[in-house]
C-alpha cells in the first residue's frame, strides 16, 4: 500500500528534470573540457547528480509513481554545448566551466524553489532542503573554478 | 573521446632539437639513460619541455642530474590555461670507453606536460680556433680622419 500525494510527484519529478539537465550537462562538459581536472571533476560530478536521481526516484516510486526520466531541457542543453564546441577547439576552457557553473545555478534555483515553497508537501520540501545545500557547496566550487579564468 | 590539449607550430618550434643533435627521448615524463664515447669528447646533453598550466599558479620545471650534479630551470608560475616552456642543457666530458649516466625529466605543478625532448650534442674537437675579425677600415685610414 502506497500513500499517493499528486503534488509531491509533480514537485519531484521537477526537482529530477533538473538533476537529468544538470547530469548530462556535466556529462558534455567533460567531453569538451581539454584540462583533465576539469573532465575528472565533471565526470565525478554528473555520477553523484546520477546518485541524487536514484534517491529520487526512490521517493517518487515510494508514491506508487513512475519518476521522470530525462531532463526538462535535453535540447537546450545539447544546443548551448555544441555552440560552444567552435569556442573550445580554438579558445579556452572557459566558456565550458560557465556554461557548468549557469547549468548548476539553474538546478540549484529548482531545489531552493521547492524547499522554501511552504505549501508543497512536506516530503518534498525535506528532500529538496536536504539536497540544496550540498548543490550550493558543489555549485561554489565550480563557481570558484571559473574565477581563475578572471 | 575526451578533449586535450594540443602542440601549437610555436611548441613544435621550441621542442626542436639544435642542429646536428641526436634525438635521445621524445615523449612526456623523460628519461634515464646513458651516452659513452669511443674516444674522449665534449657532448651537451639538453631537454626541453612544453605544459599548459590546469590551475592558477601552474609551474614547469626540467632537470638534468649527472652523478651528484643537477641543473634545473623552471617556468611559472603562471595563470590557468598559460603554455609553460622551460628548457635546460649542460656540457659533460665523456671520457672514451666510459659510460656517463644521466636523467632529464620534466616536473610539473598544477599543470599539463604535454611534449618534453631530450637530446645530445657532440662538441667538435676540430673546430677551427676562433679569429677575431679584421677591421673594416684601415687603422691608417682612421688615424688621418682623426
Amino acid at each position: 500500500m502506497t500513500d499517493t500525494d499528486p503534488r509531491a510527484v509533480e514537485l519531484l519529478n521537477w526537482l529530477l528534470e533538473g538533476l537529468h539537465d544538470s547530469a548530462d550537462g556535466l556529462r558534455q562538459a567533460a567531453s569538451l573540457a581539454r584540462n583533465p581536472a576539469f573532465q575528472t571533476l565533471f565526470t565525478e560530478r554528473a555520477g553523484q547528480r546520477d546518485a541524487l536521481i536514484g534517491q529520487i526516484e526512490a521517493e517518487v516510486r515510494s508514491f506508487g509513481d513512475e519518476p521522470a526520466c530525462e531532463g526538462s531541457m535535453i535540447g537546450d542543453v545539447h544546443h548551448a554545448f555544441t555552440k560552444l564546441r567552435d569556442l573550445v577547439a580554438h579558445g579556452s576552457d572557459k566558456a565550458v566551466v560557465e556554461e557548468v557553473v549557469r547549468g548548476e545555478a539553474l538546478v540549484e534555483q529548482r531545489f531552493e524553489a521547492v524547499a522554501d515553497d511552504v505549501q508543497a508537501p512536506a516530503k518534498a520540501r525535506e528532500l529538496a532542503g536536504r539536497m540544496v545545500a550540498r548543490l550550493k557547496t558543489d555549485q561554489q566550487q565550480i563557481a570558484d573554478l571559473s574565477q581563475q579564468f578572471r | 573521446m575526451a578533449a586535450h590539449f594540443k602542440l601549437t607550430e610555436e611548441d613544435d618550434g621550441f621542442l626542436a632539437a639544435p642542429q646536428g643533435a641526436s634525438l635521445l627521448f621524445s615523449g612526456a615524463s623523460g628519461t634515464e639513460t646513458w651516452i659513452e664515447r669511443s674516444e674522449d669528447a665534449v657532448v651537451r646533453i639538453g631537454i626541453q619541455s612544453v605544459a599548459v598550466a590546469t590551475g592558477a599558479g601552474g609551474t614547469l620545471g626540467v632537470c638534468i642530474e649527472v652523478g651528484d650534479h643537477a641543473a634545473k630551470g623552471q617556468d611559472g608560475p603562471a595563470p590557468i590555461e598559460y603554455r609553460l616552456s622551460a628548457s635546460q642543457s649542460v656540457q659533460v666530458l665523456v671520457k672514451g670507453g666510459e659510460r656517463v649516466a644521466f636523467k632529464a625529466y620534466p616536473t610539473a605543478d598544477n599543470a599539463q606536460i604535454l611534449r618534453t625532448v631530450v637530446w645530445a650534442s657532440d662538441l667538435r674537437s676540430d673546430a677551427p680556433t676562433r679569429v677575431a675579425p679584421r677591421p673594416t677600415t684601415a687603422p691608417e685610414a682612421a688615424a688621418s680622419r682623426a
